[in-house]
């Protein structure tokens, strides 16, 4: 009796364990089905940064960021197809009040003027993404490579994330303050700006 | 940065300036006339040019962004200038080219700015009053500057350029830096050539094209300022004009001197009043900018 006991134990239990794994394989179907699907996803500002690096006279790098960023990325088949990334130019922060507003001032971005930055993704090829950037009103063609391309969950909203990295040279846009004459990176502020995006997207 | 600008803004065009003024004043201004006022106003225009584009590069013919317009307004400052100087204008003719080239320089430099900091109405009631009001202060600066002898009309505009230095260095502004360097340049030459040459004088065309500079100087950081140096601006915005009309106009002229003063305070609290209006929109979208409600909500 006790022996029959705990092997209807032991069977209840590898059923319910059945049970689960076919919840959990159900899940998985689920999300492979939804990842295959061309979606839209918003971009969570919170878990979102813009960050760039640019040589300060020619001795050191220095980094900043981006507060405030909105957009939307398209996603299918865990590939980002698409992107329009819209940057508040004023949230322009590199841990100096004085040298952001340096920096937000018509030396450099010029926010008053132009007040947001753009980009707007349409070619990818999986590895990459090129496409439009706009910065102090100039717009340029631009390809960033995508990296570390992932899926979650997070309190019943389905999360999507990447990190697009690319580099710009200040002149392509204008941006003429504080170059050196030759245009290389040796100038009191140099020409060449690395940007790394990194999105986290809300399904 | 700081030699090349320097250079560029200070010492190339101060020795220009100097060189210029000094020999063309000795050569043709012994004689009866005034001199050879139409060089003035195209010295302004050099040093501008000179100054800008050692920090922005040579300029194009038609910039989009507003920040490398000051070489344009410039141009457009020494043309009326050249006008004056080459032209005997009645008083409201005169009056009437300075106030356009001002509004010509307002938009010039404010059009960028349209919508996003300035409404339709802000925009042309700021051309408004910094046109009309700025005609005013180089109107009374003009007389001033005729009245005055040799080298004392340059030097006193001189003080006032260099005030506006400090001043914009306190509010933690470096745009439009530039253009006070050029024209301290070009007064402080103007000063010592009117040593050599007692009867050079500023006006008829200088005066216009100085004031519509610092006219240029304060639109450029007023649109660009941060709360931060609102105290700055708002006395670089009074201070040349009260003080400088006050300085310029001949002591005898005392009820020339008030009305003028008055009009010129009255001016520089519009802009001053401007720029608290300015100040107060950016106060209040930072209040409303809460970095930690996005996380929390």
């Amino acid at each position: 009796m006790k022996k029959q006991l705990i092997a209807g134990i032991a069977l209840g239990t590898a059923g319910l364990v059945g049970l689960a794994g076919w919840g959990t394989s159900e899940a998985a179907y689920a999300e492979t089905e939804a990842a295959s699907q061309a979606e839209t996803y918003t971009v969570d500002n919170v878990h979102s940064f813009v960050i760039f690096k640019v040589r300060h006279v020619g001795a050191a790098n220095f980094y900043g960021r981006f507060n405030n960023l909105d957009g939307t990325v398209g996603f299918e088949n865990g590939q980002i197809t698409s992107a329009d990334i819209t940057v508040e130019a004023e949230s322009v922060d590199t841990g100096n009040r004085g040298r952001d507003d340096h920096l937000r001032n018509a030396d450099f971005f010029n926010t008053r003027q132009y007040p947001e930055i753009t980009f707007s993704g349409t070619s990818t090829d999986g590895e990459t993404l090129t496409g439009e950037l706009t910065l102090h009103g100039v717009t340029r063609d631009v390809t960033a490579t995508i990296h570390d391309v992932g899926t979650g969950e997070m309190r019943g909203t389905a999360k999507m994330g990447f990190e697009a990295r690319f580099t710009i040279k200040r002149s392509d846009f204008d941006m003429r303050g504080y170059l050196a004459d030759d245009l290389s990176d040796n100038g009191p502020l140099g020409n060449t700006v690395e940007l790394i995006v990194a999105i986290e997207g809300n399904g | 940065m700081e030699t090349k600008l320097a250079l560029f803004a200070g010492v190339i065009p101060g020795a220009i300036s100097l060189l210029v003024l000094a020999v063309l004043w000795r050569w043709r201004g012994r004689g009866a006339g005034d001199g050879p006022l139409w060089a003035a106003p195209v010295l302004i225009a050099v040093a501008v040019v000179l100054g800008d584009s050692s920090k922005f590069g040579l300029p194009e013919l038609w910039p989009d962004s507003n920040t490398y317009r000051f070489p344009h307004a410039a141009a457009v400052l020494a043309l009326a200038g050249l006008i004056e100087a080459l032209t005997r204008l009645p008083a409201w003719g005169t009056l009437f080219v300075r106030a356009s080239a001002y509004v010509g320089v307002c938009c010039m430099l404010c059009e960028g700015y349209h919508p996003q900091v300035l409404s339709t109405g802000q925009l042309v009631g700021l051309i408004g009053i910094a046109s009309v009001g700025m005609a005013l202060v180089a109107h009374a600066a003009d007389r001033g500057a005729a009245a005055l002898p040799g080298w004392r009309g340059p030097a006193l505009l001189a003080v006032l350029f260099m005030a506006a230095g400090p001043l914009a260095l306190l509010g933690g502004l470096s745009y439009g830096m530039h253009l006070a360097t050029a024209m301290i340049a070009l007064t402080v030459a103007a000063a010592i050539a009117g040593v050599v040459a007692p009867r050079l004088t500023l006006s008829s065309g200088g005066v216009t094209a100085l004031v519509g500079m610092l006219l240029a100087l304060i639109l450029g950081m007023g649109v660009q300022s941060e709360p931060v140096s609102v105290g700055s601006l708002i006395a670089l915005a009074l201070t040349p004009a009260a003080i400088g009309v006050a300085a310029l106009i001949p002591e005898h002229r005392r009820r020339a001197r008030v009305w003028f003063t008055g009009l010129c305070v009255l001016g520089g609290l519009s802009l001053a009043f401007g720029q608290l209006l300015t100040a107060r929109a950016q106060i209040e979208r930072e209040r409303a900018d809460d970095p930690y409600a996005a996380y929390y909500g």
